[in-house]
């Protein structure tokens, strides 16, 4: 049996039918077209499919889709606004806080919460607060220096110019 | 992962027919952070999902009449570490809900799914256990109350009837002068599986000098969390020492049952045990005292 399956995701409402055992992380990829969210380790472990559920930071490997019915699900491709870069994004760009870039989405989703609740953390308190993102390059150090241009309230926002955020439609039903 | 049913009942009634009907073949999820890395890792044939995700009952913290809290089996692990109410109640159920995983992991997490899971290294469910909690069951014949300490009968297994669940836990008002403290033993700070872990809840006579009661549950040195009968005896009735501490180390060290494993061999384990023991105790005795 397949299920229907209505969210948000970006703000957009989505309406699909998807099978129970699909993760949030394959719906997203894979049915929306959105591949911000990576497999880093499938278990909970990385960080790296991180996204957010209401608001609030979840590993979409370990999420069902269908567990998500009603939510309001944000990527990182939903942390651009007015054509800028949200201000984790900025100061990862500015501070150089990417190698291979594999973990970046994740780290960015999750800092983001994590300085939305917790505005002003001690360098500890930061690195608790990231703990569960892991960089296999080991780049932590430009990743905690970019945080902490955005806790000190030195980062300016970049402005970009992306495609317009499209979701793969949804496809014809018999 | 293999495919499968899913049923998200909103009626708990509902919930439990579902799983009396299917027996084995029904799994209860709750926030899936073990289940579904088991089903993926294990390629484990689950032929029906019953979510617990749309039900009321298993959701939220509250504290009764009689002093007691309540916390629902689908409180996630965020909500039980920043709750003032358990803070206040139990300050060791904030600090085990705490050290489940990560942020990402205490979100989707609960403290049901901690208990059910049953898993000797449990972080969130011993301080439940030395806190005397009873988890509240509820199947087609109504609800039972069974204390968690019991619940657990090995890795992996509860003591629950076909067709039951966890609905809540009740934890009882603990008396004046009482401080807790959960402290576990990991070889780096975070995400990672306890080597030891010691639940303690301690109760001073008036003079805040001489201990009236003491609980220690071990966690992963043993098959389920048991107490440390002896450390607990050793330490009743008598006022508080660095010496009378030490004892307590040991008799808690004599009490474990660990296994040697990949974290670390039963020699060692025990030898944690002792020294956790002590300064878990040294803590809870601190916080009973700073305690109005």
């Amino acid at each position: 049996m397949d299920y229907p399956l209505q969210l948000t995701v970006n703000g957009i409402p989505v309406k699909r039918i998807v099978e129970p055992q699909v993760r949030l992380l394959d719906f997203l990829r894979e049915d929306l077209g959105l591949t911000g969210a990576k497999e880093g380790c499938g278990t909970g472990d990385c960080g790296a499919c991180t996204v957010l559920i209401d608001g609030d930071p979840h590993h979409s490997c370990l999420t069902l889709a269908v567990e998500a019915e009603g939510a309001a699900v944000t990527t990182v491709e939903g942390m651009v606004t007015d054509d800028k870069l949200n201000e984790v994004q900025s100061a990862f760009v500015t501070a150089g806080a990417t190698q291979c870039g594999i973990c970046t989405p994740g780290f960015v989703v999750m800092a983001t919460a994590y300085l939305r609740d917790n505005p002003n953390p001690t360098d500890d308190e930061l690195r608790m607060g990231i703990a569960g993102n892991l960089c296999r390059c080991t780049g932590y150090e430009t990743i905690v220096t970019a945080l902490h241009s955005v806790i000190d309230g030195k980062v300016e926002r970049i402005e970009v110019s992306p495609e317009p955020l499209e979701l793969v439609p949804e496809p014809e039903g018999e | 992962m293999r495919r499968f049913d899913y049923a998200a009942p909103t009626q708990v009634f509902e919930a439990c027919a579902l799983l009396a009907d299917r027996g084995d073949e029904a799994r209860v999820l709750a926030g899936g952070t073990d289940l579904i890395v088991q089903m993926r890792e294990r390629d484990r044939r689950v032929p029906l999902i019953v979510s617990l995700r749309n039900l009321a009952e298993l959701k939220g913290i509250s504290q009764n009449a009689d002093g007691s809290l309540t916390i629902g089996a689908m409180t996630t692990g965020n909500e039980v570490h920043h709750s003032a109410l358990v803070q206040s109640h139990a300050f060791f159920i904030s600090e085990g809900a705490e050290l489940l995983g990560s942020i990402q992991i205490r979100n989707r997490g609960t403290l049901g799914g901690n208990v059910g899971n049953a898993a000797p290294s449990a972080d969130a469910a011993p301080p439940l256990v030395a806190a005397n909690a009873t988890a509240c069951l509820v199947g087609a014949k109504g609800t039972r109350d069974v204390p968690v300490g019991d619940l657990m009968t090995g890795p992996g297994q509860l003591a629950l009837e076909p067709g039951e669940l966890i609905q809540s836990f009740n934890v009882p008002a603990a008396p004046a002068h009482t401080g807790t403290r959960y402290v576990r033993h990991v070889p780096r700070r975070e995400m990672d599986i306890a080597v030891v872990g010691i639940a303690v809840q301690v109760t001073l006579e008036d003079d805040l000098a001489t201990i009236k009661d003491a609980s220690v549950v071990l966690s992963a040195v043993a098959p389920t969390w048991p107490h440390a009968t002896t450390a607990e005896e050793v330490l009743r009735g008598l006022p508080v020492s660095e010496q009378l501490l030490a004892h307590a180390g040991e008799a808690a060290a004599n009490d474990s049952q660990p296994i040697s494993d990949v974290r670390a061999s039963a020699a060692y384990r025990r030898m944690m045990v002792d020294v956790y023991t002590r300064r878990a105790l040294a803590t809870a005795i601190e916080r009973a005292r700073a305690a109005v």
